[in-house]
C-alpha cells in the first residue's frame, strides 16, 4: 500500500444558530484505508463460512459489501494524491461545512 | 525504438506469433503518430493541457449560499470506474422505474463519459456557467462548473 500523498481528511462543522458550535476532527486516510483493508480480509474469512447459493441472500450481501469497500478504498486513494486542497466548502445561513485534504 | 525491439525479441523467443507482433507494432505506430502530431504548431493549447481539478462553485449575490467543491480529476475518473459497478446494486424495482422513464443505468459508460469530457470537448474549460434568480431567497444565484 502506498503511503504517498496527503494523509488527513479534516472535517469542520460550524453551526451558528444562537449558540456557536464548532466541530473539527481529522481522519487519517492511511489509517482509514488500513481499517477497510482489514475489514475486507474479515469479509473474505466470513464468506468462507457463508453458503454460496444465490438463493440465499447473505452471500450476496457480503459480496456487495466487499464491492463497496473496494470502491471506497479506490476513492480514498484518488482523494489523497493531489496535494493539499479543499475538497468541500459549503456556507449557508449559519452553517458551514468543510472537508480539507492536508 | 526500444518498444519495437522488445516486440521483435518476443517474436524471436516465441512468446507471441508474428501476426500478433505485427498488430503490436501497428498499435505502437498508431500511438506514436498522435503524440508526434501534438508537437505541431496547429495543436490547440486546450487539447494538450492537463487539468487537475473539476471545480463546482455556487454563490449568491446576497451571500446566503456559498459552495465550493474541488474534485481532483483522478478522483473523477475513479468515480467513473466505480459508478459502473455500483449501479449493479440498484434495487430491481428502482431500476424498473428508471427504465420506464427511459433511463437504462446499466448501459451508461460513466468512465467513457468522463474521459470524453476531459479529453475531447474541452476547448473551453467552463462546462457550466449559469445565473438564475432564486425566488425563495430573493437572490441571484451563480453556478459555475469548470476544470482547472
Amino acid at each position: 500500500m502506498s503511503n504517498s500523498g496527503h494523509g488527513f481528511l479534516w472535517f469542520r462543522l460550524r453551526v451558528n444558530n444562537g449558540r456557536d458550535i464548532r466541530i473539527c476532527f481529522p481522519l487519517s486516510i492511511h489509517v482509514f484505508r488500513e481499517l477497510l483493508d482489514s475489514f475486507m480480509d474479515l469479509l473474505s474469512l466470513i464468506s468462507v463460512f457463508v453458503p454460496k447459493s444465490p438463493a440465499l441472500g447473505s452471500g450476496k450481501s457480503i459480496r456487495t459489501a466487499g464491492e463497496l469497500i473496494r470502491a471506497l478504498i479506490a476513492l480514498l486513494g484518488s482523494v489523497s494524491g493531489d496535494g493539499p486542497y479543499d475538497l468541500l466548502d459549503i456556507e449557508t445561513e449559519g452553517v458551514s461545512v468543510s472537508i480539507n485534504i492536508r | 525504438m526500444s518498444d519495437q525491439l522488445k516486440i521483435l525479441e518476443m517474436i524471436e523467443n516465441g512468446q507471441i506469433t508474428a501476426a500478433e507482433g505485427m498488430e503490436l507494432l501497428d498499435a505502437l505506430k498508431a500511438g506514436a503518430e498522435p503524440a508526434a502530431a501534438g508537437t505541431g504548431a496547429n495543436t490547440s493549447p486546450a487539447a494538450i493541457r492537463s487539468y487537475k481539478f473539476l471545480k463546482i462553485k455556487v454563490s449568491s449575490d446576497n451571500k446566503t449560499v456559498n459552495v465550493n467543491v474541488n474534485i481532483p480529476i483522478r478522483l473523477l475518473t475513479t468515480i467513473g470506474e466505480v459508478a459502473g459497478k455500483v449501479t449493479a446494486y440498484i434495487p430491481a424495482d428502482a431500476r424498473r422505474q428508471m427504465e420506464a422513464k427511459g433511463v437504462d443505468v446499466a448501459s451508461i459508460d460513466y468512465a467513457k463519459i468522463i474521459e470524453e469530457v476531459l479529453s475531447g470537448t474541452l476547448e473551453d474549460p467552463n462546462i457550466v456557467d449559469v445565473e438564475a434568480w432564486d425566488e425563495e431567497h430573493k437572490a441571484l444565484v451563480k453556478v459555475r462548473i469548470y476544470v482547472e
